[in-house]
Formats: C-alpha cells, structure tokens, sequence
C-alpha cells in the first residue's frame, strides 16, 4: 500500500511545480488590433457537393467577432478592410479561409466535412487530431450508423473497420476482436463510453443517433493508455453535445419489416416416412420397415390428418414476418450552459408471437462554463430494454426434433395425441411447440444499463486542465419466467386422458443480477505550443471498484396459472429454493501520456500506465505497460510543398505493451474450500465442502506487445485516401489452465491457471476511399480489408491441449479443428476390398470414408490431423456512395474468408434426437446412386450403429462459412433548402435502407443455413433481413 | 489575487482527489469459500469433507453398466456405449471411466484429518470410512482398466507422471484397506449427526471385501467373509406381509399365467414372492431399515442436488412417461427358470415371430374397428375370457420364474400399482418415440411413481449392497472350495423361498452347481449391473459363447444387433484423453487397443 501512496503523492507533486511555472510564460501576451480602412464586402457562398445556396453559413472576420450570417440565396455582406481574413463555416461542411477582396470574383463552395485532415478522433482520456495520431485508430461516425435497421450497434460496425472482426451469428450478440484472437480465452476490447468502463452489451444497444462518434484504438500506443485492461483493443464512443446556437430539435424513424434470411428446409411427412423407411433397411436390410405404402399415400394426400398430418412447426409457429420501430429525438443547443438530450425508443417484433422487446434509450450531455476557470460536465446515458414474451418461449431445436408426423392439434381442438398413425410420444406432448406456446408459460425481463459521469474542469493557468471525473456504470437485471402447469391431453380415439401428456408443477422463478462499477479519475493535462514546437503531457489517477450480485429463487405449484408474483406459490421447503452469487475486483491505476510535435511534421508520443489489481495476490500486483510511437507528415516537409496533389502523406511507427487480466478469476490467489457435493443422510440433504481450484499466487498478467507500422495518404483532394497498416501482436504470459493428468484427480473445470502460453498474430489491414464529382453526381467507393496470420507459439508443458473437436498446439492458428480427414464416402468396393478403416464397428457402402493418416491400418488418435479454423483469417468490407442532386444511394458489403464450421446433431444429422429431415438431406448416397461425394451420407435411424460411426467428429461435417453479404442498402432523398424554407425546416431526408438483402455463400451443401452461424446443434434463431422507410428532420 | 484563489481552489481539488484515490486499497475476501488455512479445525469440517466423499463414491441403480452385457440394451448412444462394445467397437476414443477425482478427495481428506481437532475415536471411525470408499473406487477401477495407478497422496497439480500398478498390487491394497477399514468401523449406526444411518458400516465394508475376493479368484475369503456376515450381520431377505390391493388384482391374474396345481406350487407364497422381491425397490421400502439393505445410497427431495433419475423416468417407457432408456433383452427374459426350477422350454426365433405376429396383429384389428377400443381393452377382453391363457405367443411366458414377471414387463402383461392406474397393460410400441427397441422394459428397481417435470422429487433410497448378493457370494464361492453341498444349497434356497420359487436341486457336481448359480445370479441380480463383471470373472470362453455372433432380436424376429466378442473386451482401452495428458501410458495401453 505504501508503495501506490508514494507514487501518487509523487505524480501530483510533479504537476503542479510544471504547471505553475508554465503559467507565466503567457502572462505577457496581449490583443493587438490595427484599425483600418473598412468597407462592404458581399459574397455567395454554395454547397460545393449540391450546388446550392448554403443558407446560415458564418462568416467572420478572422480575429475579431464581427460576422454574419448567409441569407437564403447564400448571399452574405458585411463590413471588413479589404486585407482581411474571412473565416467561412457552417455545421457539416469544412471551414476556409477567404480574403476579403476575392470574395467577388465569384461563388465561394464549402465542401462536405467528411474527409476532414482536421477531423477530431476521441483517444483514451482526450481528444486528437486525426492528422496529428501516430497510432492505429480507425473511426465511425454516427453519420454510418444511424440509418442502419437493425438493433444493434456493434452489428452496424460489422465490416466498416480493417483490423475489427464482428461476427454477427444469429440469435447471438456479435462478437467482435481486433487483429485476430490474441490469447486462449476472452479477448474481447475494452468499451469505453463517455469515459466509463462499459461492455458489448451497452455498446450494442445505444442509440447511434445519439453517438457522435466511435473510435477503434487497435495498436498498443494508441490503448497503451488503458493499461492491462487494452490488450485487446479499445472502442471508445463519444455521445453527441450540445453546440452553441438556438434550440435545434432533430427526429429520425423509421419503420421496417423483418424476415428471415433463411430457414431450414424440413421436410414433409411423407419424405419423413420414406427417408424413415430407407433408414431403417440401410440398417437391417430385412427390417420391417416402420410406414407402410398406404401410411405414405396418407401423408401426401393429407386424407387423416388426424393420424397422418403433415406439420411444418416453422410454419405453425412462427411469423414470417415481423416489424420493428424505431424514433430517435433530440434537443440541443445552449450558450453558456451547452445541453444535448436524446431519447430513442426502439420496438422490436420477434419471428415468436407474443414475443417482443422494447427499448429506450436516453441521452443527456450538459456542459457549463460555470466561470472563466471551471466549468463542469455531466453525462448521462441510460438504457432500458424490456423483453417479454406473452406466450411462452419456444425452442427452435424442438421445431425440428418434433417430427412432421405429429399432429400439432387434433380436429377436435385437443392437442396432438398421434403421431404416423401411433399414439403419440410423451416428449413430443410436451414439446409440441404450438401448445407450449399456448400453455400459459411466460417471461419477462427488464435490463437498465445506466452510466454517470460528473466531471470538473479547472484551468488555472494557460493551458493547464485539471479534471476531477466520477464515473458509474451500473447494470440491473430483472427476470421472470413462468412455467404452467397444464392438464392431460386427452386421446383422440378413445378421449381417455394421457398420462404423462401433463406438467403437474407450475414453477416460477424470479432472477436479479446487478452490478456496478466506480470509478474515479483525476487528471492534468497541459498544453503549450508556439510555432515549431507543440506539448501535450496528461497525467493521472485511476481507481475503480467493480461489484457483482445476483439473486435467483423460484416456487412451485401455483394454485391457477394466472398470477404473476412468487408469493402466488407454494411456500412448502420443496417448493421453494433460491441460490445468490456475489464477486467483487478493484484497481488502482497511475498513467501519463506525453505528445510532441516539431514543425507539425514530427511527432511523438509516449504512454506509461501502471495498473494494480485486487485480482492479483499483493506481491504480483502490479503491472508497468509502457509504448512509444512516432509520426512523419511527410507532406508538410519543405520539400514536398510543391507537390499539390498529395493532400496528406504520413508514415506511423508505435510500439507498446499492454496487458490483459480479463481471464482472472477474482479470488484465483485464495486457496479455499467451497460447497459441492451434497449428500442425503436420513431423508434431509447434507452440507458438503470440498477442496476449490487450487490457488496459484503467482499469476500475473497477460502481456501482450504491439509493434505497427502504418502508413496514410490522400490525394487529389480525396480521389483517394488510404490508410494503411501492418502489425506484429504477441501475447506472453497467456494464462492457461495447466493440463494436469487426469491421475492427480483435479476436477477438469479446476485447472489452476498458469501464465504460460504464447499467440502471435501478424497482419496487414488497410482502407482505401475514392471520391469524385462530376457535375451534379457524386460518388464514393471504399474498400477495406485485413488479414491476419495466427500461430500459438508457446504452451509451456501444456502442449498440445485438446479440446476436442479443437486443438491448440504450437504452430496451429487458435480455432483449428482437430479430427479425422476424410475422403468422401465409402464405395461397395471399398467394403469388398477392405480399403477401409474402422476402429471396431464394420462400415458399409455409403458410410464417411476415414483417411488412414499413418496407414497403420487402424483409426485411431494418430490418424488425427489439423482439419481447418472456425476463425476466418480474412474479413473485407466494400462501401458504395452515390449522390446525384438531393438523392444518395448507398449500400455496404461485408465478407469474411477461411473459415470452417463444424455442425452437430439436429444441424446437420439426419433423424437426431427423431429431428424431421431436411432437404439438404435428399443429397444423400443412395444405393440407386452411390455417389461416393454426396453432400450426406448413406441415411440411418438415430439409434444405428452406423450413425455412431459416421457421426463422430470429422472433417466430413464441416462446413464452408465463407460469405459475401450486401449488409446495407439505402437510398434517400434530401430536400433542398427552397422546400425546406416553405416547410420551416433546417433539414429533411427521407430514405428506405434495406438489411442484409443479399447474400453469396460458400456453402452449396446445406444451403439452408445463414452463413453467420457458429458452430452448433441447432439454429438458435433465424438470421434477419429486413427493409424499412424512414425519415429524419431537423428544425 | 483572483489568480491565487484559482489556484488555490485548484490544488485542493487535486489534492483532494489524489488523497482519495490513493487511500483506496486493494484488498478482497473471497464472498463465499473457506479459506483453506482456517479449514480442518472441527470435527464439522471433516464432516462437512466426508459428505463430499460419500456423494461421489456411493453408487446408485448400476441398469447402465448391463448395457455392456447381452442383458440389457440401451438405445441412445449418448446415454451408453454398451451397443458399440457388444460390438466390438470400443476405442480409446471412449473414456470408460478414468478418474480419479474421487479419489484425490478421498487422499485429501486422509491427509488432512491426522490433524484436525476433533474426537479421536470419531476421527479413527471417519478414517475407516474414507479407506472403505477409496477402496471400492480401486475396485472399479480395476475391474474396469486391469492395472491402473496406486495413488494414495494428494498429488500436486504439476506432478511427475505417474504409470501403472501391477493388478496384484491394486488387489493387495483393496483387500488391505477393506479389512482395516471394517475392522475400524461400526456395525451399525444410532442415527443422527455424526452417526447418521446409511454411513458405511463393518458389514458394508465387508461385503465389499467379500465381493472384491470373489472378482479376484480368492474363493476362500470370499466364503469366510460372507459367511461373516450371514452369522453376525442381522440381514434377512425383504418379505411383504400382505398384498395391496394393486397387487391383489395382478394376483388373481396370475392363474392365467402359472399352472399352480400342476407344478403344486403354494399360488399364496408364490404371489407374496413376486411382490416382496418387487417392491424391494419401492419409495416407501427404500430405507436404510429395510433388512435387505446393507449399503444404501440415500435420495432426499430436491431440486439442485443428485437425483435419482434413472429409475423415475429413463428406464420407464413413453407410455409410463419415460425415455426406454435402458431395455432388457430377449436374452435375459429367456434365463429365466421355468416355474420348477428347471431350464424352460423355448420357442424358437421363428415360431415366436409368427406368435408374437399373430397376436399383435389381432389386437391391431379388434383396436381398428370402434374408436373406444384400445390396447387395454383388448387384454383385458382377453384376461376376462381367460383366453390369453392359449394365446401362442404367451405360452412361452407362462410358468415361469416369479421373478421374471416383476422384474420385466412382458407385452400383453398387466401391471396395477404404478401412478398409471390399474388398468395398464404393458404394450410394445414397436418404432414408437422413447418405445422399446427390444421389445420389453424393465419392471424391477423401477419406482412406482414417475417425475415427469424432472423436477427431481426422487426420495426412494437404493440398495447398492443387499443381503440377496452376499447369499450368491457364499454359494459361489463355496461352490468352488467345497462344492455344491447343504451350506450352499441353504443359501440359495433362501432367495428361492423369499421369490416363492422351489428349492435348488440336492445332489449336483461342482460344475453343474457353479452353472446354476451362474443362472441363479444372473436372474436375481438383473439390472444392477453386475453382469458384465460376472461374465468376465467367468472368463473370454463363457463370454465368446454368450456374445459372439449371438443376436438380440425382438420378439417379433427383427434383429436388434448382431452381438461381436474380442478378447479385448476383457478389459476398457485407457482413454486418448487420459493418454495425452499423460504420456506414460501410451506404451502401457490394455491389449487389443
């Protein structure tokens, strides 16, 4: 403790002696005005990309406040001396800079702000200019997401920025990670949201309307800042403030339809029966077959749907088409007190009826000059998401373990008691999806997000910010869900009741999780600059708590299935039940960054963040992670300044270390006992306590070092921009769960955590934009894409570790699947010959032909090879913008390459669990056509012998996931300012956007799948496209 | 003057900043877990320890290990591999079984307690309990795999690798402990903490012992500690006083299926001896009183803890709600005696198809001509009118065992006392969802009762050591050191008269003897998991001629699997998994693998 006091005390100490001194350097400067001969000066001033007047532009008389403002021809006049500098701007375009005396000779054009060299990016703690960063930051605006339909931000950034890879699966949050996975757990960036510590969670669900912009700090000098917590990469999003002006009030919406992007294929009934038929004789060629001629005749005809019906559950139970909603407003403007409120909400239908979720977001940013020397800021966001689902949920495994042979409801409106003519099995009662959507289940959860940032200012000298900054995050979840009781179907033959049919004890249960970070800052930065030379030093201190708790508690045997609080059950002990959880972590961080730049050609910068934490036994606490980067704008060289057509030319260089502890448990260093293992004596359930993961007090962190060189041009006043980049990544240290031998008895999920491995990733990522106009059409094409190469390099002595279907092992990519080679399926003369390997059951013609890796003869461990990577190791995204007049077509494409995906069960297996087939399964080798490459093997019933055979792991259930999707498309029309003048209007655009409308995959096997998915069972949910009409105004 | 105010302000927002930050500490307590340097400091602790122990070691309802023998069938490949091994398709992909957490935690809490304060003698007791548990885990182990480890200390995470003990050591150390270990132990407890019922005891212990002897081959402590028991132990079969109403009326259907004058068997004993030896297994008989019981795995009601859900639901068929989980075969339903003690007479496969056929397809005619008839309807048509006496198909039913007609459920057969009701009849659903692949389900060990919302209400307690096995034991091993003489024929007659069944023949050669009680064993041990351990213990000629090229069939002929022997089934392949982490083992693998 001694030791983080001294260095604090020595941090402020050292500020303020700098500070102090510094300020007297400007005490000495003083205004000097020259008075001159003045006189009317008028202009035009367009819109250089519309061609249109450019109403309300500003004009001022450069140093001094004189100015005006254009009237609605764009016209301006006011006084100034003939020599002056007028500086021209206005919201969205680029500022220039006019000399009185030209203002005449004709329009003056402002052109769009988008490819601005003096945009601003948000990095950790502050703000820089784009021009003047020496790391690798990429940044989105609001501007790219706001029009996207779709409910998730994270999902909008998909394929926008180099180096980032989200995967968007279906059902599932998207996951996102720079530069490819960098150690052998979580390697998730960090999130930080107007300064607070957020995750993927918050930042998915934040209104973009509200999002000024967001930053990717992907080398280590840019997140160095962020210590052991940026080994990852951070994403920094900045919420919108207010700007000085009148009130202005903005509303975007649209409104949209969802559909699916693809659904599985089933089968009818009467394939189900024929595909069951030929099953059962390629298991036992004199089996009794189980449908016969005239069960089949049935299905097709549909002549008893009572005994032989043929039910899509997809159908039945799902809505092809669903809506979602969305209205964004805002207010802002402000003086002295800058303020900026946005509310969204966002109404989403699902595929499910009754189920649905709502969300509203809230933004609030007030800034106060409360005196010359302080001023004061406050943040608030705030998200709420309610889901419920009126009718249950469904599970969208058991619309295709249900078979299509069982009747959903009877003709006489009892639920389905036969199946193919047989009664009907109990699990299929239970899970008949149409009646556990109309049982009387229900859920519904409540998630708030809230993040609070009050922050101080003080300047007391020149230069000099000192910022004191509070910060809460907190997260609460409340869940409900209800499980009915339901009654016994009754037979529809003999309307005798069916036992079992029946669910005998409602249950609900109620789950609470919260959990809150604090975390103050206190920081100096100071800025000091004169012609050649410019400073920026930041210093500061960190402290953050993070608590965590969650309470679950359930009751059974509600009297009626109507009430909707806990008390409404029994309170008998065997109803009742209730389980809590609770975690906690702190740490304590020093971190300073120093900036120079000489000339505005050369610039430095240097980061030092030192992190302690609470997650570390005391003597391994503490972590020192430092980086260096550098700048060369060549373009600003003497030499180059005759050079007219490059725009920018800058060369980056960074290296930096950084560390990560997010695959720490919170008390990993305590040696403990921990419940487990209860026992029964005598009819009552006795305590057990047992032995916990064993503790390891040396853990430290995760290292991970960042060398980057990059490079970025623009030329021909943005024909084309590029920005490019190539990295070094390494991971040390990796904490891995030592692979101990199952004889010493350690309980597998107990592995003590080791810092042991080593990952390289090495890659290239760049963008490239193009932007040209011709006459009144516009356009602009970007393109970017990354490439990464990753090898685990190291595993101490716990190489290789299997986890079966992966592996990782030195010198394979993280995600390789591990497993059998196959090559295709096996021919009749293969069988006769015996060219076939088995290690035990006897295959037959039409079984996966496994290769015989070492040709021992044998199929076994050491016919086991490197098979292929789940993670693709190319990701690409193509931008397409075209304007002519007031209409913008844009549309964006996203792609990834060299991933495998490795499907199981219900997803890919035939009659799984009785799973109805699909029609991929049709593709199948047949004994008519014994095609030794067909897309399926020869077909057998679940229980086969042969189904255990080809069914284990191999090469043959992979699948090609490579995709091309067109992400987005929108067009749109803006109004032009006459129009908007007659509506009292600032802006206004209307537009339709579509989502995911087109899709070019890989995969011409399955075809049924979306290409999005993981690796899997079953389908969680359907992929989602989707289009919609939307307009946004501004007064 | 403004300046300095600034500036004042200023420092002490700093300082008041940095003050705060830099007091904040670090420190952490775990919120829930014991830290270990406090743990072992009462007798509760090692309690509390011991608990764990006992959760992980005392076995429940063994149905799953005879799927590895003709026995018994299970369907669902991700329930067992036993129809993969019956043929021949084990690999060291599969993981038998290799683990060796329970007895770490065993290890631990030997080294542990030497010096946790607590009561000595309580503390030799708790010992004795732990070395019994970790012994019958070698037991398996070794039954199992052949040689494996001998570990007896709390390995470190990063020790040295470890290779394979010599059977003969493993055996020596299990005989060792179990003899010590019962020798420290109780014969019986008084209930309640620390001396809870259902703790292992003196006869526990030794029953393993006299299990462990006759798996290794030592015949003559096998017999002298079973004949320990049967002296000293208090034990006695389960014997009902009368029948319920349920069994009353299945009772009085039994003269359809048992020619009682003609075979003069007493119908009153031999009724009383189907349901004693049924509800040995059921809820309310299912304690640690029952006589029968010598170790019990014990069931409370609960949501979060081990149930036991194999007997409620996954042995049960659709039409009892349950899963056909687990099936036993046309092989096991034909060892059973006929109702005289003697081999019965068999249909073959063919003329059964056609009985069996015949049968079903009039039921399917009388079920397809009114929509208020069922199954039910039909048998009990059948029952009433006495005619399924005649049936063809039930002739091969008919005077048998009593043991066969509750331990298995045979097609056409009524059943009364489950929570179905009384009027069940037992329907093979051929090819229907969760449906018998075998043709029969499994009646004994089965609770009346089922769970059906998987809620874990499971309260009957097992018998995973009863009296019936030690009795089986002592002829065995008797048997084999003395022959089949008065002793041996006393013990088995004792399961005999409780299942109302009559007595084993006097006068029978070594031989002979050791192949009925090979019989006898296999019948009134079914579905609790000995048998593939029988069948090896009997060696690989008595396994080839029951497994090799042998079919399971249903009844109406279709083949279920062709059943393959290898040699090398006499033994589990040690996993890959195993072998991996653990390079030793490679060059060590069982033979065949």
């Amino acid at each position: 403790m001694l030791k983080q006091k001294q260095i604090s005390l020595l941090l402020i100490a050292l500020a303020f002696p700098v500070s102090v001194t510094t300020s007297s350097l400007y005490a000495a400067t003083t205004d000097v005005s020259i008075t001159q001969q003045k006189k009317a000066i008028s202009g035009v001033i367009f819109d250089g990309t519309m061609n249109e007047p450019l109403i309300g532009a500003n004009v001022i008389v450069k140093g001094t406040t004189n100015g005006t403002v254009t009237d609605l021809d764009g016209k301006f006049t006011l006084e100034a001396n003939p020599n002056d500098i007028l500086v021209i701007s206005s919201i969205g375009f680029k500022t220039i800079e006019v000399r009185a005396s030209e203002t005449a000779k004709g329009k003056i054009l402002l052109s769009e702000d988008s490819q601005a060299l003096d945009e601003v990016v948000i990095v950790g703690y502050g703000t820089q200019k784009k021009v003047n960063l020496t790391g690798a930051v990429a940044s989105v605006s609001s501007e790219e997401l706001k029009e996207r339909v779709n409910t998730n931000v994270l999902a909008s950034v998909q394929g926008q920025v180099p180096g980032v890879t989200i995967i968007s699966r279906p059902g599932a949050a998207p996951s996102i990670n720079f530069r490819g996975r960098g150690n052998l757990g979580t390697s998730s960036p960090l999130f930080v949201i107007d300064g607070a510590i957020a995750d993927a969670t918050v930042f998915s669900a934040l209104d973009p309307n509200t999002i000024e912009s967001v930053s990717f700090l992907k080398d280590a000098a840019s997140s160095a800042i962020y210590g052991s917590r940026a080994a990852y990469g951070v994403v920094m999003v900045k919420t919108k403030g207010g700007k000085e002006g009148d009130l202005k009030i903005n509303y975007n919406g649209y409104f949209g339809v969802k559909m699916a992007t693809y659904t599985p294929k089933v089968l009818s009934s009467e394939w189900y029966a024929r595909l069951a038929n030929e099953a059962a004789l390629n298991d036992n060629p004199n089996a009794q077959v189980p449908y016969t001629d005239e069960m089949i005749q049935k299905f097709r005809d549909g002549s008893d749907p009572d005994m032989y019906p043929n039910t899509n559950w997809y159908d039945l139970v799902l809505d092809d088409v669903s809506t979602i909603t969305k209205h964004s407003l805002s207010f802002s403007g402000g003086n002295k007190v800058k303020y900026y409120t946005g509310l969204g909400y966002t109404f989403d239908d699902k595929f499910t009826p009754g189920a649905n979720s709502n969300r509203y977001n809230l933004t609030t940013n007030i800034s106060s000059d409360i005196k010359s020397w302080v001023s004061m800021r406050a943040n608030i966001n705030y998200i709420q998401d309610d889901n419920k689902s009126d009718k249950g949920g469904i599970s969208y495994v058991e619309l295709l373990t249900v078979p299509s042979t069982y009747v959903a409801k009877q003709s006489n409106g009892e639920w389905g008691s036969y199946e193919g003519g047989k009664p009907a099995s109990t699990v299929n009662m239970l899970r008949n999806p149409l009646r556990k959507q109309n049982q009387g289940n229900w859920s519904k959860n409540k998630t708030t997000n809230t993040l609070l940032n009050l922050a101080l200012d003080f300047k007391p000298v020149k230069g000099l910010v000192l910022t004191g900054e509070m910060i809460y995050k907190v997260y609460d979840y409340k869940g409900t869900t209800y499980d009915a009781s339901t009654s016994k179907i009754k037979d529809f033959k003999t309307g005798l009741e069916l036992n079992g049919s029946q669910t005998d004890e409602s249950k609900m249960t109620y789950e609470w999780i919260e959990h809150n970070r604090l975390t103050y800052n206190g920081l100096a930065n100071y800025e000091w600059s004169n012609d050649k030379h410019s400073f920026n030093v930041l210093a500061g201190i960190s402290y953050e708590h993070y608590q965590y708790q969650k309470q679950k508690s359930y009751r059974k045997n509600f009297p009626t299935n109507n009430m909707t609080d806990l008390n409404g059950g029994s309170s008998a002990p065997n109803d009742t039940g209730t389980e809590g959880g609770s975690n906690e972590n702190k740490m304590l961080s020093y971190f300073g960054r120093i900036n120079y730049s000489f000339m505005d050609r050369y610039l430095l910068e240097a980061n030092l963040r030192t992190d302690g934490s609470s997650r570390f036994h005391k003597d391994n606490r503490w972590g020192i992670f430092p980086s260096f980067s550098a700048g060369w704008r060549i373009n600003q060289e003497a030499f180059m300044q005759d050079i007219s057509w490059i725009n920018n030319l800058k060369l980056r260089a960074s290296w930096g270390m950084l560390g990560n502890i997010n695959n720490v448990g919170d008390y990993d260093y305590f040696s403990t006992y921990q419940q487990g293992g209860n026992y029964n004596f005598e009819d009552g359930i006795v305590n057990g306590i047992q032995e916990a993961k064993p503790a390891n007090a040396t853990l430290g962190w995760e290292k991970v070092t960042i060398t980057d060189v990059g490079l970025d041009f623009s030329i021909f006043n943005g024909l084309i921009d590029f920005t490019g980049d190539y990295y070094n990544k390494v991971t040390n240290d990796i904490l891995l769960g030592y692979n101990v031998p199952y004889e010493v008895g350690i309980y597998k999920d107990f592995k003590p955590s080791q810092n042991i491995g080593s990952v390289s990733n090495k890659g290239i990522e760049f963008g490239i934009t193009h932007n040209k106009t011709i006459g009144d059409f516009s356009y602009s094409v970007g393109f970017n894409m990354s490439k990464n190469w990753n090898k685990v390099t190291d595993l101490g002595a716990s190489d290789p570790i299997y986890e079966d279907p992966w592996i990782k092992k030195v010198g394979y990519a993280i995600g390789t699947f591990y497993g059998w080679r196959t090559d295709g399926l096996l021919s009749q003369e293969d069988i006769d010959s015996g060219n076939y390997v088995t290690d035990g059951m006897t295959p037959q013609a039409g079984d996966i032909k496994y290769v015989d890796k070492n040709g021992d003869g044998k199929l076994d461990a050491e016919d086991k090879d490197f098979l292929a990577c789940d993670v693709p190791d190319i990701t690409y995204g193509i931008n397409v913008n075209l304007r002519y007049k007031g209409f913008e077509l844009s549309a964006f494409g996203q792609g990834v390459s060299g991933t495998k995906q490795y499907f199981w069960q219900e997803q890919a297996w035939a009659f799984s669990d009785n799973a109805s087939p699909r029609e991929y399964h049709l593709k199948r080798w047949t004994l008519d056509n014994p095609n030794p490459n067909a897309a399926y093997p020869r077909i057998y019933s679940r229980t086969s012998a042969h189904s255990t055979y080809n069914n284990r792991f191999s090469e043959y259930w992979l699948m090609n996931t490579d995709y091309f999707r067109i992400k987005t498309i929108t067009l749109g029309y803006t109004f032009n300012k006459k129009t908007l003048e007659a509506l009292k209007m600032d802006a206004l655009k209307v537009y339709v956007a579509a989502e995911n409308p087109f899709t070019i995959r890989a995969d011409k096997r399955m075809e049924d799948f979306d290409p999005e998915t993981g690796n899997g069972r079953g389908q969680d949910t359907r992929g989602v496209s989707s289009i919609a009409l939307g307009v946004n105004l501004t007064f | 003057m403004k300046n300095i105010n600034k500036l004042f302000k200023s420092i002490a927002f700093c300082t008041i900043i940095g003050v705060t930050v830099a007091s904040c500490d670090l420190e952490v307590e775990p919120p829930s877990s014991i830290a270990s340097e406090t743990y072992w400091t009462s007798e509760k602790d090692a309690w509390m320890n011991l608990n764990v122990i006992y959760s992980n070691t005392i076995p429940g309802i063994g149905v799953y290990d005879d799927t590895y023998s003709p026995d018994a069938y299970c369907q669902y490949s991700w329930e067992s591999s036993g129809s993969t091994f019956l043929q021949n398709g084990m690999s060291a992909a599969y993981d038998a079984g290799w683990n060796f957490e329970t007895i770490r935690k065993a290890n631990l809490f030997l080294s542990q307690i030497e010096n946790c304060p607590m009561d000595e003698a309580l503390k030799a007791r708790f010992i004795a309990e732990t070395r019994v548990m970790r012994a019958w885990q070698y037991l398996s182990l070794t039954q199992t795999f052949g040689k494996v480890p001998l570990i007896t200390e709390v390995l470190p995470y990063d020790a040295e690798n470890v290779t394979r003990d010599e059977i003969s050591v493993i055996r020596e150390f299990i005989m060792k402990e179990l003899t010590e270990g019962a020798a420290g132990l109780p014969e019986k407890y008084t209930g309640g903490y620390p001396n809870e019922k259902g703790r292992i005891t003196q006869y526990a212990a030794l029953s393993l012992k006299a299990r462990a002897a006759l798996n290794f081959g030592d015949y003559a402590t096998a017999e002298s500690t079973a004949k320990e028991i049967m002296d000293k132990g208090g034990f006695s079969l389960f014997r009902i006083s009368s029948l319920s109403e349920a069994q009353q009326k299945e009772a009085d259907e039994m003269d359809l299926y048992i020619d009682f004058a003609k075979f003069n068997i007493d119908k009153e004993k031999f009724v009383k001896g189907m349901f004693s030896y049924e509800a040995l297994w059921h809820t309310e008989n299912g304690n640690t009183d029952n006589p029968e019981y010598i170790m019990t795995r014990q069931y409370a009601a609960s949501d979060w803890d081990y149930q036991d859900m194999v007997r409620y639901t996954s042995m049960r068929p659709n039409q009892l709600g349950g899963w056909s989980s687990v099936t036993p075969t046309q092989n096991l339903v034909d060892s059973y005696w006929a109702v005289d003690g003697s081999k019965p007479n068999l249909p073959s496969k063919t003329e059964r198809a056609a009985n069996y056929t015949e049968l079903r397809k009039e039921a399917d005619e009388f079920i397809a001509t009114d929509n208020k008839n069922t199954f039910r309807l039909f048998v009990e048509n059948k029952v009433k009118s006495g005619e399924i006496r005649n049936e063809k198909y039930i002739s091969e039913y008919r005077n048998r065992d009593s043991r066969l007609y509750v331990s298995i459920m045979l097609p056409f057969k009524g059943w009364y006392e489950t929570n179905y009701g009384t009027d069940f009849a037992y329907e093979w659903i051929k090819g229907g969802n969760n449906e018998s692949k075998t043709g029969f389900n499994f009646r004994k060990t089965l609770s009346l009762e089922n769970d059906p919302s998987g809620y874990g209400q499971a309260t009957g307690d097992y018998p995973c050591i009863r009296y019936a096995e030690i009795l089986l034991i002592f002829a065995e091993a008797r048997t084999q050191t003395t022959g089949f003489d008065g002793q041996v024929q006393a013990a088995l007659n004792e399961l005999r008269d409780r299942c109302g069944m009559p007595n084993v023949p006097t006068s029978l050669s070594k031989e002979q003897g050791l192949e009925l009680i090979r019989n006898e064993r296999r019948i009134e041990l079914a579905a609790e998991g000995f048998r593939l351990d029988d069948m090896i213990r009997y060696g690989a000629a008595y396994c080839k001629e029951q497994i090799n090229n042998v079919d399971i069939t249903m009844p109406d002929g279709e083949k279920v699997i062709t059943m393959k022997w290898d040699d090398r089934m006499l033994l589990k392949a040690i996993p890959q998994s195993a072998i991996d982490l653990n390079p030793l083992l490679k060059t060590d693998q069982n033979p065949g693998y």
